[in-house]
């Protein structure tokens, strides 16, 4: 089967064409040196750029895959969460394309396709522990079987890469904070002792404490006037944001002691701090599988989509709906198999 | 008028007795550095009024909606727009909603703000804030009138 992918919750449009789980085409047409220029993100602008992007971005799918449009049989898309003007766009989109070749939508919950991101490198084992961590996202999923979802653990506050992004906002060092702290780190020093929050046994992840305390330290080290180098506190900070997920996922597992597949997803799982530290961790768990997401599928892109669409049509598990709307705060275990 | 807190607990309550004052279609702005606070107060309103979810930062998604008793809240985070209108609001303008806005400061949907209560956090130390409110239009005058007395 060909499914066609979309993907347009935050600022990246993107379009995939699967032939079942291989990629044909996976074109990520990313917004972030425009939003740059102007040291944010415009949602309304956002938005005007997909409409722009997107008749583009999928022609040029259809040409790497070597495909005509009316060769695709499934057309899966992103229906939340995201920025709602984002989300419509690709909504549009597919609704257009489901009415004019008479093909299914398939609706894809965004957090589900960056877990099955995953199943580009390995296939699944179930019970599965999924570390779902990005810019707006720091959470423990645990899948008791295909498609079922079920939230074990996530943050009090501020996302891990949100923390990333602030912290590198108040180094002065730039946008998005999560590769650029950890490029920085690995030049640094861990000099700096900084608290570990939420240490605790629960499953529940804080970083606004985190981003408070590298605050705080920054302005004594400026009232004591000491000079101190960028690259100690981004290694200080990473080694305590890093350390606070591994401990989670340690409580995790022994909590779950089932499980038999580790996954990392989201953006931050491109972090190679995180890596190394995660592949130390489950050296220690023989019997567990772990996959960690290929580096150019951490981050948004519609070639997962299409790859949770792939299971959500084997399964026969998918609604399709031509009255759907785009769902800005979809709940991931709303999308569960039933 | 300036208010002084110590704590989080402090917080809370400042945003728990702001809570009483509110009704659906109210707007408060927060402003404040990195740190300041912002959420935390959020936090301490959506806990007095009854709601159970976690209340998290809305800085990457801009807008997260809860659910209470007597209206909705939403919460909004323009930390990451810069010098654009945010279309979205506009949904939320009604009854049904108090609308709390953090880096208000970052937005240019102005013709809103015309009419509103403004929370400015200022830094003092690790553990103390200043909380210093500002109030525009009749209703919101009001507000803070009554706020103040019962103080």
């Amino acid at each position: 089967m060909i499914i066609l992918a979309i993907e347009s919750s935050c600022d990246d449009t993107c379009v995939a064409i699967l032939k079942d789980k291989e990629i044909l085409a996976n074109i990520v047409s990313s917004q972030i040196e425009f939003h740059n220029k102007y040291g944010g993100v415009m949602p309304e602008l956002a938005s005007r750029l997909h409409v722009e992007k997107i008749t583009y971005v999928l022609n040029e799918a259809l040409n790497k895959a070597n495909l005509a449009i009316k060769d695709i049989d499934y057309i899966a898309f992103t229906v939340g969460p995201g920025l709602v003007g984002s989300l419509h766009v690709g909504m549009q989109t597919v609704k257009t394309l489901s009415l004019l070749l008479d093909k299914p939508l398939v609706p894809i919950h965004h957090l589900a396709g960056h877990i099955y991101a995953n199943r580009f490198v390995k296939d699944f084992e179930y019970p599965l522990l999924a570390l779902v961590v990005s810019g707006g996202n720091t959470e423990l999923v645990y899948m008791e079987d295909e498609l079922k979802f079920k939230i074990i653990g996530q943050t009090l506050d501020d996302a891990v890469g949100e923390a990333y992004d602030k912290v590198s906002r108040l180094l002065g060092t730039g946008y998005p904070g999560g590769p650029i702290i950890d490029k920085l780190a690995h030049e640094g020093q861990i000099t700096y002792k900084l608290p570990l929050p939420k240490n605790d046994d629960s499953l529940d992840f804080s970083y606004s404490g985190l981003k408070s305390a590298v605050i705080n330290l920054i302005h004594n080290l400026n009232q004591r006037k000491e000079t101190y180098n960028v690259n100690d506190i981004a290694a200080s900070f990473q080694d305590v944001a890093t350390t606070i997920l591994i401990n989670k996922v340690k409580i995790a597992l022994k909590k779950y002691p089932m499980i038999k597949t580790f996954v990392a997803a989201g953006g931050v799982s491109a972090n190679l701090t995180l890596r190394d530290k995660l592949t130390k961790l489950l050296s220690d768990y023989p019997n567990i599988s772990l996959i960690l997401p290929k580096l150019a599928l951490c981050g948004d892109n519609a070639a997962m989509i299409g790859m949770c669409a792939y299971y959500k049509i084997i399964t026969n598990s998918y609604n399709n709906d031509l009255t759907i709307s785009a769902d800005a705060q979809y709940d991931l275990e709303e999308f569960s198999n039933k | 008028m300036v208010y002084q807190s110590k704590m989080v607990l402090n917080t809370y309550n400042l945003a728990k007795k702001l809570s009483k004052y509110l009704k659906g279609g109210d707007i408060v702005l927060l402003n404040g550095d990195l740190g300041a606070g912002k959420t935390t107060f959020v936090k301490g309103f959506a806990k007095a009024i009854g709601i159970k979810d976690v209340v998290t930062s809305p800085t990457f998604t801009l807008l997260k909606t809860y659910k209470a008793k007597l209206y909705n809240l939403v919460h909004i985070d323009a930390y990451r727009l810069v010098e654009d209108s945010f279309a979205e609001i506009y949904d939320y303008l009604n009854d049904e909603n108090v609308i709390f806005i953090e880096w208000s400061s970052c937005l240019t949907n102005n013709e809103i703000f015309k009419e509103c209560l403004e929370i400015n956090i200022e830094y003092v130390n690790e553990n103390t804030r200043n909380f210093i409110f500002n109030a525009k239009g009749e209703r919101y005058l009001k507000i803070l009138k009554e706020f103040l007395k019962n103080d």
